[in-house]
């Protein structure tokens, strides 16, 4: 199967299943799909965050969500092949944050506290995410300080985003945009 | 060594071009067409629009979406991938930073951003065209700083004209002196942010501080045998119907139609070679870049175009009895008075409204605020100015990874609401010649070819620091007569280079004592050699220098052929 086709059955599978079957059941149809896609950097309580993090962010609805076009293997594959070092680590260290801030609070890491939970942790750190992109002398304190799980958070954000907005079933399938050739510019049409 | 009978480029030459970019393919263009038989050498391999251009492949079509493989970009291209179109599309249209190493301070950063394929940096350029005037040409004889340019606007104006009407040049006429208007296709739109924060603007500061659509060298209608702009975005990328200007689209075909065009890539120009007894150029010495073989050839003229830095280097490592400091180099000049722009400060901010409005079609294009500091009044902290380029826009789900929120209602506003109209602000500003900013020959470094690695060694000054503050002030005053909310300004303290605008290193000046080249881009101490690219300028201006070279190349091929059918050469 190739890369194309794999993100068609998983956009396809995901949007029958909510409805049907249990959280749990629906998360491991969503590992079967995956099939392939077995994780190379992430270990599992470091998927199942980076997974349950992207769930909650942008949820299956009426149409795909996250973890619906493979989120979790893109992130995987970034941390795999193209991060270096020091990045891929303070990514990791991010994620460890988010659970500690967890089990600080609810008494276990984030796949593990209660889905209420889950989500007033990530209300919290979303409450603290920058608005705009970090000044050079901002960048130069989070390089040299250890990362928050609101860094981490912030972090993963950007990338669950990006994962989900550049998948084909959604920048062709669902985003509002122009064609790839749209042969012209008007600058002020209505919506 | 010459270059062997079985060469293809073997032969004897009227005129050889080194570097196929924005000045080498006009050089070209206009020796050929004036009947000279042209070598043009470039240091890279071909490029195959059908091959090799990206620019409708999206990002699902991509291994990292372009998030980019930033472990192999670290690896082979620190420097290159520093600047924005260097990324999982384009980094193969930038030069592999351990085959072509160079040496600053790590006080001192300075980025050199290169391309080494046919066309050179003309693929990925920015497309921003502007004429320079009086205001430019006179300013370093006024204030005296550095020398008077040899030329002035009128000079040049007739070469502004010959280069726009060939390469097409869409933008409004404003009228305003400190940038003259050209030979414009029609403009493309302002969008509806752009056309509120123009009239607020021309309320707020009248005829001071006008708002533009950027001039750019994008067809806004078919032109000589070219299809217009189809608005798919990302020009950088290369553009299979040539709808802006750049050699492969334009010059090196019209060389190629007259004939008499050789054309070798993979030549990578080492040094000038000279002769002593007629203190001529006789050709160029060079280095097969797959083979490595040595190569030789012979020409009646030379023409470096291998960009501000190449061009110092070749000549640098020109040596000769006579020229023991680089070949035509008895100013001391050659090297010396790096400038680029300082750019990388502004400000951007939240437009209220209009969101009931949206654009179509992706404009590969911006506004522009022409220089306003200095032009009839005088700043008291700096001389000289900036323009300003931007756009209003809306961030679409970009927006995202900056916009609190999570779940079903946010992931539904950001597939079906393109965020609020955003508008942007950045300054390119002046910057000063100086001395002590050069470039010099690495005492052992080399690249892969065996040829000395350059010594950069270029820093900012007072003049330019008060310009990155200013730029963040004024841009303020501007989002503020627009009304917008939520204003920042930004300093991305980007190191010189970033702006890839380098220039100055062989500058033009009326006494040989302190310049390399006369008013015609011609060497004082060596009649047949000319150097067009970024080398020549004696001042930096504010406005995005390529059109300048292009026209500056033309007229230095006419007065050179002038002069060769004269045999004063």
């Amino acid at each position: 199967m190739d890369r194309r086709e794999f993100l068609e059955v998983v956009a396809g599978l995901s949007a029958l299943v909510p409805g049907l079957i249990g959280e749990e059941a629906y998360a491991q149809s969503q590992a079967r799909a995956r099939g392939a896609a077995k994780m190379r950097t992430l270990d599992p309580l470091q998927e199942a965050t980076v997974t349950r993090v992207a769930d909650i962010l942008v949820p299956q609805t009426d149409t795909v969500g996250a973890t619906g076009v493979g989120v979790t293997a893109f992130i995987d594959l970034l941390l795999s092949d193209s991060m270096r070092p020091l990045q891929r680590e303070r990514f990791l260290e991010g994620l460890a944050a988010i659970n500690a801030r967890s089990q600080e609070r609810y008494g276990a890491p984030l796949p593990s506290a209660k889905p209420e939970e889950q989500e007033t942790l990530l209300r919290t750190l979303d409450a603290q995410l920058p608005h705009r992109d970090p000044t050079p002398a901002e960048l130069r304190a989070l390089a040299q300080a250890p990362v928050t799980a609101e860094r981490g958070y912030a972090v993963l954000k950007a990338l669950v985003l990006l994962g989900y907005f550049t998948s084909e079933p959604v920048a062709q399938g669902l985003l509002i945009s122009a064609p790839i050739i749209p042969g012209r510019y008007d600058g002020c049409i209505p919506v | 060594m010459a270059a062997s009978r079985s060469d293809p480029a073997a032969g004897e030459y009227d005129a050889i071009v080194v570097g196929s970019g924005i000045s080498g393919g006009w050089a070209a263009k206009e020796l050929t067409e004036k009947g000279l038989k042209t070598l043009l050498l470039e240091a890279g391999p071909p490029i195959v629009p059908s091959r090799d251009y990206v620019e409708h492949v999206q990002a699902y079509s991509l291994p990292y979406r372009g998030y980019g493989n930033l472990k192999k970009l670290h690896a082979e291209q620190p420097i290159q991938s520093q600047t924005g179109a260097c990324n999982e599309w384009g980094a193969k249209f930038f030069v592999n930073d351990i085959e072509n190493p160079y040496e600053y301070d790590a006080q001192a950063p300075f980025t050199w951003i290169r391309g080494r394929h046919v066309g050179g940096r003309s693929i990925m350029w920015g497309r921003q065209v502007y004429r320079w005037s009086d205001l430019d040409f006179e300013a370093n004889a006024k204030e005296g700083i550095g020398v008077d340019w040899p030329i002035r606007y009128a000079d040049i104006d007739p070469w502004y004209s010959h280069v726009e009407k060939f390469i097409g040049v869409s933008g409004q006429a404003e009228g305003l002196a400190q940038l003259p208007d050209g030979e414009f296709l029609p403009p493309m739109q302002l969008n509806c942010a752009e056309t509120h924060v123009q009239a607020a603007m021309a309320k707020r500061f009248g005829r001071e501080r006008v708002l533009t659509i950027g001039r750019c060298a994008i067809l806004t209608r078919p032109h000589l045998g070219r299809a217009a702009c189809h608005y798919c975005g990302p020009c950088e990328r290369g553009c299979i119907t040539a709808s802006y200007f750049s050699s492969i689209g334009s010059t090196l075909p019209a060389a190629h139609r007259t004939g008499r065009l050789t054309l070798r890539p993979n030549t990578v120009v080492a040094s000038v070679t000279y002769d002593e007894r007629s203190a001529r150029a006789t050709g160029v010495r060079a280095v097969d870049a797959e083979t490595m073989a040595t190569l030789e050839f012979r020409a009646r003229l030379v023409f470096l175009c291998a960009s501000a830095l190449e061009s110092a280097r070749i000549l640098l490592n020109s040596k000769t009895p006579r020229f023991p400091q680089g070949l035509a180099n008895s100013s001391g000049q050659l090297g010396r008075n790096v400038m680029d722009h300082c750019f990388g400060a502004g400000a951007n901010g939240t437009l209220p409204g209009m969101e009931d409005h949206k654009t179509f079609g992706n404009r590969p294009n911006g506004i522009y605020v022409p220089r306003f500091r200095n032009v009839t009044g005088k700043h008291g902290k700096f001389v000289r100015g900036y323009g300003f380029q931007g756009a209003g826009f809306r961030r679409n789900w970009v927006r995202g990874a900056q916009t609190q929120g999570l779940g079903a209602e946010f992931k539904q506003a950001l597939l079906r609401d393109l965020g609020p109209w955003r508008f942007d602000l950045g300054g390119f500003g002046e910057c000063l010649p100086r001395e002590e900013n050069y470039v010099a020959l690495h005492p052992t470094l080399k690249d892969k070819w065996g040829i000395p690695a350059l010594r950069i060694q270029c820093t900012y000054g007072p003049n330019e620091r008060e310009i990155i503050k200013d730029m963040q002030l004024s841009a303020t005053e501007i989002l503020e007569a627009a009304g917008a909310k939520d204003i920042e300004t930004f300093n991305d303290e980007l190191p010189p280079g970033m702006c890839i605008h380098e220039m100055g290193t062989a500058r033009m000046g009326r006494d040989p004592k302190t310049s390399v080249l006369n008013a015609w881009n011609q060497a004082h101490d060596v009649p047949n050699l000319f150097v067009t690219d970024g080398a020549c300028m004696s001042s930096s201006g504010n406005q995005n220098p390529s059109i300048t070279y292009m026209a500056l190349t033309a007229r230095a091929c006419d007065y050179a052929v002038e002069q060769l059918k004269r045999r004063d050469l």
